[in-house]
């Protein structure tokens, strides 16, 4: 299967990722929040992905009481089932890397789902930093 | 006997000491002792006759026994053996009445006996009845499972066991295979008595068949009894249960054996404390003779049994609601499937049936099923226990086999209309059911004869009215009571009894026009149709049979502002007749003081300031305060 | 296995409902009381459905989101009588809760316009659809459940006010339909069921993350340290880049 593999020392921080990953998840009409974060390093000029792992065992799977968070088996994915939320955000709290967030605005939680096995942050990554191997 | 009864045979042996002892020749005082009687007072009734018979030396056995049935004639006694028959004894005179039973009857030889005039049953025409099996109240019925309540102490497991208690069980557990005993049940015809009629046997089939978890590394089902009754006027179960508490516990050991139960609870509405009581002595008894608890009679089959209380909850009645409550969680319906038999108590397997269903097994199991099969019709076998209740003569608990007519219980049993008045309607089924008009009265007593007329068998609550009721206000009442008791889980009945119920009220209050009438013709289908249980599907019921059947009455509390039976306040006058004398009692007891008159003169009621609560009609002894449907100047 | 709904032939697996099945199908059932996340209430009543087992049986009323597909079974799911009981429903919910813009809508939907019915002497949103105590349920509070039976129904705290089992998730309010809990948050002041919560400031952003309580209830449902919850994902981001700079030896071991 293949994975989100991330080589931080290629990323030059120019953030396409983000601006790839928003617009790939609309919210409503305007682009939704970015699942992926390139943070900035100077100097040199840089950045390092923070990106949802996927983990085998993980936390915000572990933590949600309505099993909204579950392992998609074409994708490798854990997806987030909006209509089974109940917005208690046990899963941003738990993820020890931050890589779950809640927007308040959409009324829901946002997180890697490899955008259904086609990334496209990997996709518009200039620098191989992001690769979907 | 407290001892463990060891073995079958050890049982017989009993059975047969204690019918060898009992001299059918010897006289004995049956006193009743149901929870109707014991308001009259019957419990210090028994105490004089014990105390009489001690002081004159007499060799007579005082008996307190379950509900006899004739419940409005309390407190009652029959003198055995030759069943003389007395009723309201001690409400006037205890101490005379109880001297002169014994003194006449009771020391008199049997054939000599000389009968206290004034306590005989007298017909409509005046005339004297003896004999208990000739009051016409008991003639006309065919007392199978109330047969018990008569004879026996239900405090007693040897007079249960004398009279052929237990045989039923000892012939299962000696010669029966579980599947047989189910298939006796199944045979018989047996429906459920607490409403549904659902085929007992079939039931008891599915729950055999489902699959059981394991509980504790055992294979876990249970068998339950609903005693939780809470139909306005219906007390059947209370009286079985207080009369023969063991008939009940033997059919939930033989419903235990027949599907594969270890425990079983019976589920008693708080507001029953002489059943509980009762029922709680029974299974103290029976634990303590091994009839209940392991290895039972030396068969290795074990089953015991708990009762749980309610807590004032109509929708308790309501298998799934019930089982929640004996769970411990609210009493509150689930959506079924799955059903009991499949998943119930705490997820296993659960054969839930009413008081009523359970006692008749024994007789089943003993009898056989060709001999229940044999009593009834063919679609609803066996015989059903009424309470009769109402603007009838005689009021109580009877008994008939399936297939009586409405009219047999009425007028035969019941002894027709008191007072002479017309009669009007018979409600069935409690606020499930419906108002059947006096065309209905040939209709057989049959579970699908009584639902394809619009109201239903129901557990057997029976209200006879008279012209002075009215039919809106029966709906009324029973929406009223709905209203109180919907759990509130789904909108239909939470909600739209709430609005059946504002309709309704705008009826009976004057209030309302015929749009009134099509809404509520609007909201029922869909209260009925869309309701998560039976409550909130039956809810509508007493409103569709009588805008059905007695549609006009509506239409003249609507288009007329009238209430043709006298009842509604908002909708009727009272008025002085030529009749008055003048005695001025009516003036002196009118609450609101709006009767004018001198002594001797004809009073007058000022119509605009009276409050219609019917004083001055209950207390004039000349007939002289009229009703009259509707308000201002109409006669 | 294969039934049908409103004539069209549909495969449906063990276990199902009819509702999921014809949702899959695209057809539109409305529902209020219902949430994939939590245990079918079916108290509601607007997604029912009439099914018949055989051509020639009288339809039976049931409702989608609990009865179980079956092979087989015939489905209609909008009759004239489904729509009648739809619009009563519907009806009777917005003269209950004529503030409610979710039940408006889709009273409006079915030809509703105003409740008809006679309002309460006192007006509530609350439709007691349960999806509060169920949410509050499966996050394991247990605090609120409905008390009182009937009409008389209202969801609530035990013994009217103990709000002690409360752990400030905000979970109930966002779930409801009506939208009638009142959770205000002002800074990291949370004041809902009458308790006033303090969220406890990110260790790395400042910025409120959970309240103490709940942290201890995640912290006893999942096994991981209390503290570990005070720590906003915003906060966990930068954490986690720092690290990953700290491993792969840019930038001082730090992002900007």
């Amino acid at each position: 299967m293949k994975q989100l593999v991330v080589t931080p020392i290629r990323c030059i921080g120019c953030r396409t990722c983000e601006i790839a990953c928003a617009f790939s998840h609309p919210a409503g009409r305007t682009p939704g929040r970015s699942r992926i974060r390139a943070f900035p390093i100077r100097p040199p000029e840089g950045g390092i992905p923070v990106v949802c792992f996927q983990c085998d065992t993980a936390a915000c799977v572990t933590v949600c009481p309505t099993a909204t968070l579950t392992r998609n088996p074409r994708t490798g994915a854990i997806d987030y089932a909006e209509a089974r939320c109940v917005h208690c955000r046990a899963c941003v709290a738990a993820c020890p890397f931050g890589n779950i967030g809640y927007d308040d605005a959409s009324r829901r939680c946002y997180k890697c789902d490899l955008c259904s096995g086609d990334p496209q942050c990997a996709k518009f990554c200039p620098s191989r930093a992001l690769e979907f191997a | 006997m407290s001892e463990r009864i060891a073995s079958l045979a050890a049982l017989e042996a009993w059975r047969t000491r204690l019918v060898a002892a009992h001299d059918p020749k010897r006289k004995a005082i049956a006193v009743c002792a149901g929870t109707g009687c014991k308001a009259y007072g019957s419990d210090q009734l028994t105490a004089a006759f014990r105390k009489a018979v001690a002081e004159r030396g007499l060799d007579v056995d005082v008996r307190a026994t379950g509900c006899h049935g004739f419940c409005e004639r309390g407190p009652l006694v029959v003198i055995y053996p030759s069943m003389i028959f007395y009723q309201e004894v001690g409400r006037k005179n205890l101490a005379k009445d109880v001297a002169e039973i014994l003194d006449q009857t009771v020391a008199a030889a049997p054939g000599a006996e000389q009968i206290v005039a004034r306590l005989q049953y007298k017909t409509p025409d005046g005339t004297p009845v003896v004999h208990e099996h000739e009051v016409p109240f008991y003639k006309h019925q065919n007392r199978l499972i109330l047969s018990f309540n008569g004879k026996i102490d239900p405090d007693s497991l040897a007079d249960y066991v004398a009279n052929g208690g237990y045989r039923a069980l000892a012939k299962a557990l000696g010669t029966l295979t579980p599947e047989q005993v189910l298939a006796e049940v199944d045979a018989s015809g047996l429906r459920g008595r607490g409403g549904a009629g659902f085929p007992t046997g079939r039931k008891w089939r599915f729950c055999r068949e489902a699959v059981a978890p394991l509980v504790n590394g055992v294979p876990t089902r249970y068998v339950v009894c609903n005693a939780d009754e809470g139909d306005p006027g219906a007390f059947m179960d209370r009286s079985v249960l207080e009369g023969n508490p063991h008939g009940v516990l033997e059919g939930l050991l033989l419903g235990a054996y027949a599907i594969g139960a270890r425990e079983g609870y019976v589920y008693v509405r708080n507001e029953y404390p002489l059943a509980v009581q009762r029922l709680t002595k029974a299974i103290a008894d029976a634990r303590a003779a091994g009839l209940l608890g392991a290895d039972l009679l030396g068969t290795g089959f074990a089953f015991d049994v708990h009762v749980t209380r309610g807590a004032g909850a109509f929708v308790c009645g309501e298998e799934t609601a019930l089982i929640g409550s004996v769970e411990g969680n609210r009493g509150q319906p689930r959506f079924r499937p799955p059903y009991p038999a499949v998943s119930g108590l705490w997820g296993c397997p659960t054969t839930i049936n009413n008081v009523e269903t359970w006692v008749n097994v024994p007789l089943i199991v003993d009898r056989g099923a060709a001999w229940f099969a044999g009593i009834g019709t063919r679609g609803s076998k066996g015989t059903k226990i009424f309470s009769l209740v109402g603007k009838v003569n005689h009021t109580g608990l009877v008994e008939v086999p399936m297939g009586a007519t409405l009219r047999h219980i009425v007028e035969q049993i019941g002894g027709g209309i008191q007072g002479g008045r017309a009669f009007k309607a018979v409600q069935t089924g409690g606020p499930s059911g419906g108002c059947l008009p006096e065309p209905m009265l040939d209709l057989e007593v049959d579970f699908d004869t009584l639902t394809a007329a619009g109201s239903m068998m129901g557990s057997g609550g029976m209200i006879v009215m008279d012209d002075r009721t009215c039919m809106v206000d029966v709906a009324r009442y029973f929406i009223d009571f709905l209203i109180q008791e919907s759990c509130g889980k789904c909108t239909p009945c939470r909600d739209g009894l709430i609005q059946m119920g504002h309709l309704l009220h705008a009826v009976v209050e004057g209030r309302a026009t015929r749009a009134t009438l099509d809404r509520l013709e609007a909201l029922a289908p869909v209260v009925r149709d869309a309701s998560l249980c039976a409550l909130g599907q039956t809810a509508p019921n007493p409103v569709l049979s009588t805008l059905k059947y007695f549609r006009h009455e509506y239409l003249a509390h609507i288009d007329h502002r009238q209430c043709p039976a006298g009842v509604c306040k908002a909708l009727i006058t009272y008025r002085v007749n030529a009749r008055c004398t003048g005695c001025t009692v009516c003036a002196v007891q009118c609450p609101e003081k709006v009767i004018a008159g001198e002594k001797k003169g004809l009073h007058v009621i000022a119509e605009d300031r009276c409050t219609r609560c019917g004083v001055c009609h209950s207390v004039c002894t000349f007939g002289a305060v009229d009703i009259l449907p509707g308000r201002g100047g109409k006669e | 296995m294969i039934l049908t709904i409103n004539g069209r032939p549909l495969a449906a697996t063990p276990g199902e409902t009819l509702l999921q099945v014809a949702r899959r199908a695209g057809v539109d059932l409305p529902t209020l009381c219902h949430h994939e996340g939590l245990e079918a209430w079916g108290g509601c009543r607007l997604c029912v459905v009439e099914v018949r087992r055989r051509p020639d049986d009288a339809p039976k009323v049931v409702p989608s989101c609990l009865q179980p597909a079956e092979d087989g079974v015939r489905v209609e799911t909008h009759t004239e009588h489904l729509l009648r009981i739809r619009a009563t429903l519907l009806d009777l919910l917005l003269t209950r809760a004529p503030d409610s813009d979710l039940i408006r809508r889709l009273a409006v939907e079915h030809g509703v316009s105003d409740g008809t019915f006679e309002p309460r002497p006192e007006p509530t949103s609350c439709i007691l659809c349960t999806l509060c105590t169920r949410a509050c349920a499966a996050v394991g509070a247990h605090a609120i459940s409905t008390a009182g039976r009937g009409a008389e129904g209202e969801v609530s705290l035990p013994f009217v006010d103990d709000a002690d089992a409360c752990v400030g998730c905000g979970s109930c309010a966002a779930v409801c339909p009506t939208g009638c809990i009142e959770l205000k948050d002002a800074g990291s002041r949370r004041t809902i069921w009458g308790r006033t919560f303090e969220r406890v400031p990110c260790e790395v952003t400042g910025q409120p993350t959970v309240t103490r309580e709940y942290a201890e209830l995640l912290a006893r449902r999942s096994g991981l340290p209390v503290d570990s919850f005070f720590v906003s994902d915003e906060g966990r981001r930068r954490q986690t880049a720092d690290r990953v700079a700290g491993l792969v030896g840019v930038g001082d071991g730090r992002v900007a």
